[in-house]
């Protein structure tokens, strides 16, 4: 039986407030649940893991060997007659990533480049310029130092585009693709078809309690009195705005033409071209 | 006083099963001060910095037990009746008869429950 | 003919065929051959009634097979023997990082010792085993340590006793570039672990600790977002999930039939040395600050 469904996204596009909600949504819990009870484990990157399934040191693999072996432990995982919801960030491989053996589905998460950059630049600590050229690259990695390890391993990212050509393109598992921007607009409709790919209840009653809980206000809120284990090292936020459209009062025009022109197509397929280019048109005029 | 030690790191590989959530539902013999405790055999214990840590070798469950309880698991060396514990543990701590006899029913239940010992009522 | 080359590590004396540069050679004596390493063709995983556990791995009692797709694979037998098979195109560098690694710590826990995930420093006649899950920074730590002038018992596979003592490896530590610069060591000057890895072979020499130690502190090596370093003592029977947490390759212990076991060492050693939580700051990592810090930990836990 096929039980790893893939949660997959490129980095800051509403990776986390999904798994918020499905903790939420799977727990009969009545207050929110806390948000450092995310089983961090279960991600595809995490590196004690992986080493435990294998049964050997990634540490003394090169990252394009562990890449190899990586399918190898999810294919594993993914037939134990258990469910699991994995977050992963890597585009996706090749068709060994997804095999209907053990994928059960994908669900991956689009937002707004535009607002995926601040959001990077924010998290990497690094500019917005930089986040930018970042996105537009393929050879972009996460965690892809060969100097020394971390506890987690390399990713490859490829390009924004390309991250999302690569789940959207190769074959295997069911795939189901939603908008951080309609988790924002369309909660109900967007939680809950998401919820019904995953398996999971989608009566309205859980479903609004589900993301009641999981509201940004609450994330953040949460994030002030105690630290999320998932932010950023340099110590600053992870919830920040959680925002749709803020790019508007980030990026400058130069930034916005640059991205449009490194992710054109991908930014068309999921309607956020248009919008884009006005905002262009609009700045232009006196 | 008894904990099922299920769902922390690392231990569902120690154990090799995935499904440590699963408990037998024991059928509960009535419990009175005379019943007899015995130790599961089956059962490898170890004494953890003050508490105890023991395992069900053919049911690949983990137990822990701290506080008083430990106190018990070491009384039940030889098969034990409940009112011999109770009088034990009344002289040894502070507290009155009543809630010793109560508390300690409830403890043997749970013992009993996850089959960490066995009770005979034969007189 | 010539004799199997003999080494010594872990208080065993080892006959090789395959060459062990990085332990001590042992002269021919009359005492008897702990272990012996050989090539040989092992089979397959399945053989002789063996139960997977992993997709990689498959476990008897006592019995780990263990394949390292494209290196080799490893058959390790009743805490005696260990056969060896190198696949096509494999170098012996690659293969031998693997035997002294997971084949050896199966082995050792094959022979009734608790091994542990981490690195063992001598501090007066004692010594320390630093654990953490793999990236946390137990290497970094290490080549602190050997900076300040301690001696290191064992790197990466560090077994204990029934009496809790941490039983000395070999004299070699294994360094990332990182690591390495923060010793201030030139790996120009050092072997390659393998090809394509910036991973190095640091000989200790005389800074290697060749006498087993009573372990007194086991601090479990973790980071938050803190601005100084963070001691919190692991009490009771916590103590057992995180020792078992920080068992090298744990889930071997329950293929081969050996979780009693484990749990009367984690016992003996719960009840015989601190365990304590390090958390270190996420951001950046200092690590003469962290150092300090354990030392002066270590003094206030006697």
């Amino acid at each position: 039986m096929a039980g790893l469904y893939w949660l997959a996204s490129y980095p800051k596009s509403g990776n986390t407030w999904l798994r918020v909600f499905l903790a939420n949504l799977r727990s009969a819990s009545t207050q929110p649940l806390s948000i450092n009870a995310l089983n961090t484990n279960t991600m595809a990157g995490n590196r004690h893991r992986l080493a435990e399934v294998l049964g050997f040191d990634t540490s003394d693999l090169t990252a394009e060997e562990l890449d190899r072996l990586r399918p190898a432990v999810y294919r594993w995982n993914g037939t134990r007659d258990v469910v699991q919801y994995s977050k992963i960030h890597d585009a996706c491989l090749s068709e060994a990533w997804v095999a209907p053996a053990y994928v059960a589905g994908t669900l991956y998460i689009v937002r707004n480049p535009l607002d995926v950059a601040p959001s990077c630049a924010h998290h990497w600590n690094c500019s917005l310029d930089e986040a930018i050229v970042a996105m537009g690259s393929a050879q972009t990695n996460l965690g892809g130092s060969t100097r020394g390890i971390g506890t987690q391993v390399r990713q490859q990212l490829r390009s924004w585009s390309g991250h999302i050509a690569s789940w959207l393109d190769t074959r295997g598992a069911p795939l189901h693709v939603i908008r951080y921007e309609d988790m924002h607009q369309q909660p109900l409709d967007t939680f809950a078809a998401a919820a019904r790919f995953l398996g999971l209840p989608c009566d309205v009653e859980n479903l609004q309690r589900a993301i009641r809980f999981s509201a940004f206000g609450e994330l953040a809120s949460q994030e002030a009195s105690s630290r999320f284990v998932e932010a950023p090292a340099s110590g600053q936020r992870f919830f920040r705005r959680g925002e749709c459209g803020g790019w508007r009062d980030t990026l400058s025009v130069g930034q916005v033409r640059r991205i449009v022109a490194d992710h054109r197509a991908m930014m068309a397929r999921f309607g956020y071209l248009d919008d884009a280019l006005s905002w262009i048109a609009a700045q232009a005029r006196p | 006083m008894i904990r099922l030690l299920a769902g922390a790191p690392g231990l569902a590989e120690l154990v090799g099963s995935p499904s440590l959530f699963l408990l037998q539902v024991i059928f509960m013999t009535d419990l009175t001060p005379h019943s007899l405790l015995t130790r599961n055999p089956d059962l490898v214990a170890a004494g953890m910095n003050g508490d105890i840590v023991m395992m069900s070798i053919e049911r690949g469950l983990y137990f822990g037990i701290s506080g008083v309880g430990t106190r018990i698991w070491e009384l039940l060396e030889q098969p034990t009746r409940v009112e011999a514990l109770a009088q034990a543990i009344q002289a040894e701590y502070d507290v009155d008869e009543a809630t010793c006899q109560q508390d300690l029913l409830v403890f043997a239940r749970e013992l009993i429950k996850h089959g960490v010992v066995t009770v005979a009522t034969a007189g | 003919m010539t004799a199997t080359p003999l080494y010594r590590a872990y208080q065993l004396l080892i006959a090789s065929d395959c060459p062990l540069p990085e332990l001590a050679a042992a002269d021919a004596s009359d005492a008897a051959i702990d272990v012996r390493i050989v090539f040989g063709d092992v089979g397959e995983g399945a053989d002789h009634g063996r139960r997977q556990i992993g997709p990689y791995a498959w476990c008897a009692a006592d019995e780990l097979w263990l394949d390292v797709p494209e290196i080799g694979r490893f058959l390790v037998q009743q805490g005696q023997r260990i056969t060896v098979q190198v696949q096509p195109g494999a170098d012996l560098d690659s293969v031998r990082l693997f035997l002294l690694g997971s084949a050896f710590g199966a082995l050792l826990a094959q022979r009734g010792l608790l091994v542990l995930h981490g690195n063992a420093v001598r501090i007066g006649d004692q010594c320390l085993i630093c654990v953490g899950t793999s990236g946390i920074g137990k290497s970094t730590l290490a080549a602190g340590f050997l900076k300040r002038g301690y001696n290191v018992l064992a790197d990466d596979v560090v077994p204990v006793d029934a009496n809790c003592q941490a039983i000395p490896g070999f004299a070699r530590v294994k360094l990332w570039r990182d690591s390495a610069e923060q010793l201030g060591v030139d790996t120009e000057q050092l072997e390659r672990l393998r090809p394509g890895l910036n991973k190095f072979s640091y000989p200790l020499g005389a800074r290697f600790e060749s006498q087993a130690l009573p372990v007194r502190w086991v601090y479990v090596l973790d980071k938050d977002i803190l601005e100084q370093p963070q001691f919190s003592p692991i009490l009771g029977m916590q103590r057992f999930l995180t020792l078992t947490h920080n068992t090298y390759r744990k889930r071997f212990i329950a293929g081969m039939g050996r979780q009693a076991e484990h749990l009367t060492r984690c016992g003996q050693l719960a009840d015989s040395a601190h365990v304590v939580q390090l958390l270190r700051p996420r951001a950046g990592f200092d690590v003469e600050g962290l150092i300090d810090a354990i030392l002066a930990d270590v003094q206030q836990r006697v």
